[in-house]
């Protein structure tokens, strides 16, 4: 049988905050499939993000092990892997070089990663780039500044592309943005993962947006996971009661959404109990 | 006759000076909110929702190179030509405000207790210190929270967002105001929290009979808060209806396409959106029974 590409086993991480040990994220087991869009699902402090910076490489775990392909997957690690695992941040704008140019933002990662042999290879590279996340090639003219919130996340996606990943830690890639632009964008996401045989480990704290992206969520609350399950039966048949809690949390805008939001907040106060 | 509504904008434009000439941010909008009544303002950014917000609170007129022009009345006062001087004593007393992030809106070097004190003074000068920290005890007891001395005595830092929220919406309310301005009350805060915070102060605003202009993006929290909505879109009202009428119905191709981009719980895939919006541009849609009052006495040209 083949590695998962991404394999947690008794993953911890703590910080030390002055005399204070902050215990961040606790014994995470966790198994993401090759090719799925697997949510990390959680509020404030949940340690979700936290995740997302092991898997990164952006500080060691304080505890248990990452693999990637069943591979160790160290903090220090060689630049191939950097490249295949990549990341698209929460807030466009200090995402990307505010005096660089949106083509010297997508060339960067081609020249460090020798993705390019050549100017004009470099060049059709970034237009194709571009072209990918829907934008016009002349984009890569333009500054950060000139563009709106929703055409700046398609740049970052555009320089996570660029790297050719295997697997993108998507933070909060919508949070930041007004609804018709996330719906976009959400479907930009889902299209690129089917085209490019993408794995996501997408972290959010919006259930919504789960159920329009990914095919399985784990739920992680004070730095615990409290259910790993599939789309499907976390909203239909939520096992934890703060997973129901959740669920019952949402503002909804439809009738067959609060109906399932109803049959949530009765398991959840049957759960409790 | 229907008594005269608590706010009224009747055609009010804003714009700002720029360094291209100003810039105009608000086209003649009209809106109303009667006593008691919980009014929505949905849009996305840079509708011109919280500027609305910020011209019925006073923060936006006396700026330089703001031009506000039309018919803003609240209570017997047209809110575009009173002075700072009677702005003063409005807030906080018959009009006051809740913004986004509850951490920022309160002063970190100052307790909760000294901040309180202040905000009861603007009603009764006169309150002394221990009869200041009685009422502001007992109005953090109303907002559910249990150790309203260990409260009373922290620095805002100390506590956290949904505390610090539900601070603001107490002292908010302290003054008994007929109107709350809410500008995304719960945006900063965790679902599970934003969804408490939301029904307590629902039922604080019921108990309290004040009426509540609510500025908000979030279309289901909307859905589940206010009596009426409006949905602006670049700085002009576009569809108007209660709450249910609207999401039952919406009409306006702008709502319809706000509604079909909220990604569903129950699993309704995102429809393909189209970049040119210029159906949006569409005439603004008033369902029955959702007309503009009239204004009382003569609009100022």
């Amino acid at each position: 049988m083949m590695a998962p590409i991404l394999q947690l086993h008794g993953v911890g991480k703590s910080f030390q905050i002055g005399e204070h040990t902050v215990q961040a994220l606790s014994s995470v087991d966790l198994r993401i499939e090759t090719g799925e869009c697997h949510a990390i699902v959680g509020e404030s402090g949940s340690g979700k993000s936290t995740l997302g910076n092991l898997v990164l490489g952006i500080y060691p775990p304080s505890a248990g092990e990452i693999r990637f392909e069943g591979q160790l997957l160290q903090a220090k690690r060689p630049l191939d892997l950097k490249r295949r695992i990549q990341l698209v941040q929460q807030n466009p704008l200090s995402a990307l070089n505010g005096k660089r140019s949106i083509g010297a933002s997508l060339a960067l990662p081609l020249d460090v990663h020798a993705l390019v042999r050549s100017r004009s290879e470099r060049r059709q590279r970034i237009s194709t780039l571009l072209e990918e996340v829907g934008l016009d090639p002349q984009f890569a003219e333009r500054s950060p500044s000139t563009l709106s919130g929703g055409q700046r996340q398609r740049v970052a996606i555009a320089r996570a592309l660029a790297c050719e990943p295997d697997l993108i830690v998507l933070d909060e890639p919508t949070s930041a943005l007004d609804v018709l632009v996330q719906a976009r964008v959400l479907r930009l996401l889902a299209d690129l993962r089917t085209r490019k045989r993408l794995t996501y480990l997408f972290i959010t704290h919006d259930l919504g947006v789960v159920r329009a992206l990914a095919d399985r969520v784990s739920v992680f609350r004070q730095g615990r996971l409290v259910e790993c399950d599939s789309v499907h039966n976390i909203f239909a048949d939520p096992k934890h009661p703060y997973t129901a809690q959740l669920i019952a949390s949402i503002p909804v805008v439809t009738e067959e959404e609060a109906a399932l939001r109803g049959t949530a907040r009765a398991l959840a106060a049957a759960l409790t109990e | 006759m229907i008594e005269s509504p608590l706010l009224q904008i009747r055609d009010l434009t804003l714009s700002f000076a720029s360094s291209h000439g100003p810039v105009e941010v608000l086209h003649g909008i009209s809106l109303h909110v009667r006593r008691g009544e919980k009014v929505a303002l949905v849009g996305e950014s840079g509708s011109g929702k919280s500027v609305t917000a910020r011209i019925v609170t006073g923060l936006l007129q006396s700026q330089r190179g703001t031009q506000a022009n039309g018919y803003v009345r609240y209570e017997d006062q047209d809110l575009l030509k009173i002075g700072e001087r009677a702005f003063r004593a409005l807030r906080g007393i018959r009009l006051s405000m809740v913004f986004q992030d509850p951490t920022s809106a309160l002063n970190p070097v100052f307790t909760i207790g000294d901040q309180f004190r202040e905000v009861l003074r603007r009603a009764s000068p006169d309150i002394s210190i221990p009869e200041a920290r009685r009422r502001a005890a007992d109005a953090l007891s109303h907002v559910l929270i249990h150790e309203p001395d260990r409260v009373l005595d922290s620095y805002p830092f100390q506590l956290s967002g949904g505390m610090n929220q539900r601070v603001l919406i107490a002292m908010a309310l302290a003054n008994r105001p007929a109107l709350l301005v809410a500008d995304e009350p719960g945006t900063a805060l965790d679902v599970t929290v934003q969804d408490r915070t939301l029904k307590l102060m629902t039922s604080l605003i019921e108990q309290a009979g004040a009426a509540v202009l609510f500025i908000s993006h979030n279309l289901g929290v909307v859905r589940e808060f206010a009596d009426r909505v409006y949905v602006i879109y670049r700085g002009r009202i576009v569809e108007h209806a209660r709450t249910a009428d609207l999401f039952a119905n919406p009409r306006h191709p702008y709502t319809r396409a706000l509604l079909s981009a909220v990604p569903k719980i129950t699993g309704e895939p995102l429809p393909p959106l189209p970049e040119d919006n210029a159906a949006f541009s569409a005439p603004p849609v008033i369902h029955d029974g959702c007309a503009e009052p009239p204004v009382r006495g003569d609009i100022p040209q």
